[in-house]
């Protein structure tokens, strides 16, 4: 401070703040990710004891209903080590969780790093676009409400904001996979229909690589469109909202003083405050969007981590459901932190103020 | 006498809203002349804000609406009829204007200098280069020291004073012909306020512009402001230059405003004051405006009040004691 009080020759010229110069981020965001694994290592716990709560025997479940004899029942629990006490089986997995491997799948017949790393990956695919697609959506939609506010287009979309949000995912999917795929390609017979299910078509090995990308996109349709639809609709009534209240501010008034076209007005001095609140959403809605994973992929017939999850917990297979546990919280600690960096970057007051 | 800059005449600006229509601004006229500086004072909801960002067609149309019969000429042309290409031409660039909360007129998340560059890249077409570089001069001309470092800097680590004066420089930055001021002190510190106004003062005989300054602050009318206009309840009630507004006020509003001001030689009395407050503006009153608050109110007055020339000057007074 000492700087700017000796600089001012006559008046006021000392500054709130001399503001800290670009906080250390990467320490910031270290601190925040080592402070998080306890906390989901805890997760991962209380869902494996939970989970062992659950009725039900993989062993049985491994074999065809009423099959097998008690030996090879025994014989089976022995393999996947669930003849030892809970406490012991714990350990083990604590030890196979820190070395990364994570356990063996008792239904997949693989380590579950494996499966994993089969499945994340078209969850990403899967879960990135659907995001893309919702904040993209909400916030263009929102802006728009905003600034032609109470006209006819406000007043509609609101009401198709208000129908999406209120629609379970669940029957949104089925309702696209019925219209937009099987009437639209079977009965109505429309030149543009969707695959319901699978990530890419049988000859995709034939494509050439627009092709494949095209082919891709056109299988993430329906998934995507369902898993986002519901959260576009949030994302604009809240943009919609945020925008509402930034277009009154001082701060726009003075952008058109300045003879700024109404284009930079709203979508450069506007929209950056507007975009604050949503960006907190982040934390909220990425987390989200991998759990709607879990419904969405069995409807789809996604191969991801959402699909394989449900069908781990059909087949009591313990250390897949924990592993899939492990990820969804290492989500939520992740989609949290970006929030909060991603405020940081947004808005400069937290930049300099906080501690970030 | 220097040539007419900006005329506005017989200026209606209503806000039509669910509650009723809110006569704002109703049948204002006055004029500001090349180089001048001219005050609009009155107390808070008598329109005067309102009538300055008429002017620059700012008012968020609807609930408000200048109504037909209204006229803003600047420089021999009609504003109200431009297209908003044109107004946007005028904003910033022959016109423009600062706002009474520096702490909020500033966009927080741009720093100061990309939010002064803006309107040298629009209306003066500079490269960025160039731009920065006047951005950094314009700083400097309006008193911030550092102005090299300061440009980087965001809203929130400048005082409420170095804001103001931000906003000046971006005002300033296009070379405006006219630069409305609208309460550009009343949110800072005292001893702020007089360095400002000071700055407006030496600004405005640096580069010729004409100001029109809005306030509620006689004192500041009196040490910046050549002529005055003084409003009441959406109507201008009397002008004049200063020296024959604070010698020989006419009407008793103004007379009431100059009594409120506290003054040296009535050390340790009361201070004046007008009794009651505006009405609304959805609801103004028969006949003249004043008289419910009016000490010398008189049967006359139930009727509404033509204005009245004095003498042979240019000073007018909307009531009926006003002899010419």
């Amino acid at each position: 401070m000492t700087s700017g009080t000796a600089v001012a020759p006559n008046d006021e010229a000392t500054s709130v703040t001399e503001g800290r110069r670009g906080g250390d981020l990467s320490r910031y965001v270290l601190r925040r990710l080592v402070g998080a694994i306890p906390l989901v290592i805890g997760i991962s716990s209380i869902v494996f004891f939970v989970v062992h709560l659950a009725p039900g025997d993989p062993a049985r479940l491994l074999l065809p209903p009423g099959g097998g004899d008690q030996d090879v029942i025994d014989q089976i629990r022995r393999n996947l080590g669930l003849d030892q006490p809970l406490h012991i089986q714990y350990v083990k997995w604590l030890g196979s969780f820190f070395t990364g491997n994570f356990g063996y799948s008792f239904s997949q017949g693989a380590p579950v790093r494996a499966v994993l790393a089969n499945t994340f990956p078209n969850t990403l695919l899967l879960s990135g676009f659907a995001l893309a697609v919702a904040f993209g959506v909400g916030i263009v939609v929102g802006t728009i409400q905003a600034v032609r506010q109470y006209s006819a287009a406000d007043s509609i979309l609101s009401v198709v904001l208000l129908f999406f949000y209120s629609m379970p995912g669940f029957w949104l999917a089925l309702m696209l996979v019925l219209m937009l795929s099987y009437q639209a390609r079977n009965i109505w017979e429309w030149p543009i229909w969707f695959p319901a299910s699978a990530m890419v078509s049988s000859d995709f090995g034939d494509l050439s690589s627009v092709g494949r990308l095209a082919d891709r996109l056109w299988h993430l349709v329906l998934p995507a469109t369902a898993l986002s639809l519901s959260l576009a609709a949030g994302i604009a009534r809240y943009m919609r909202g945020s925008m509402l209240e930034v277009i009154r501010q001082d701060y726009v008034r003075t952008a058109r003083s300045k003879g700024l076209p109404e284009r930079l007005v709203i979508f450069k001095h506007a929209l950056r405050n507007a975009l604050s609140p949503i960006i907190t959403m982040v934390g909220v809605y990425i987390p989200m969007v991998f759990s709607g994973t879990v419904i969405i992929e069995s409807v789809f017939a996604w191969p991801g981590m959402g699909r394989m999850i449900f069908d781990a917990i059909g087949a009591r297979d313990y250390p897949l459901v924990v592993a899939g546990t492990f990820f969804f919280a290492l989500t939520v600690v992740l989609a949290n932190l970006l929030a909060d960096v991603l405020y940081a970057i947004a808005d400069p007051r937290i930049r300099y103020e906080s501690d970030v | 006498m220097s040539k007419t800059l900006l005329s506005v005449s017989d200026l209606r600006t209503w806000f039509h809203t669910d509650q009723g229509v809110g006569r704002a601004v109703d049948g204002v006229s006055f004029e500001v002349r090349a180089g001048e500086t001219l005050g609009i004072v009155g107390e808070s909801g008598c329109g005067k804000t309102v009538t300055s960002l008429s002017i620059l067609r700012l008012l968020p149309e609807p609930p408000a609406r200048i109504e037909p019969g209204s006229s803003i000429v600047f420089d021999g042309e009609e504003l109200l009829g431009a297209t908003q290409e044109r107004m946007r031409a005028l904003r910033g660039n022959e016109i423009s204007m600062i706002f009474q909360e520096p702490m909020s007129s500033l966009n927080p998340v741009y720093t100061v200098g990309s939010q002064i560059t803006e309107a040298l890249r629009l209306h003066r077409k500079m490269d960025r280069v160039e731009a920065r570089t006047e951005a950094i001069r314009l700083l400097g001309e309006v008193g911030i020291p550092d102005a090299d470092r300061r440009v980087d800097e965001y809203p929130h680590q400048l005082s409420g004073g170095m804001r103001q004066r931000v906003m000046i420089a971006i005002a300033l930055s296009c070379e405006p012909r006219l630069l409305i001021a609208d309460e550009p002190t009343t949110a800072l510190d005292v001893t702020i306020q007089a360095q400002i106004l000071e700055l407006l003062a030496d600004l405005r005989a640096r580069h010729g512009m004409a100001v029109l300054l809005i306030t509620h602050d006689l004192g500041v009318v009196a040490e910046v402001c050549d002529r005055v206009v003084v409003m009441y309840a959406g109507q201008v009630v009397e002008t004049g230059t200063v020296d024959e507004i604070f010698a020989r006020p006419v009407h008793p509003y103004t007379r009431g405003l100059l009594a409120s001001l506290p003054a040296v030689e009535r050390r340790g009395q009361r201070l004046e004051s007008i009794p009651g407050t505006v009405p609304n503006s959805t609801d103004w009153p028969e006949g003249c405006r004043f008289a419910e608050r009016c000490s010398e109110v008189e049967d006359a007055c139930a009727v509404q009040q033509p204005l009245v020339q004095l003498g042979n000057t240019s000073r007018v007074a909307r009531c009926w004691r006003a002899d010419p």
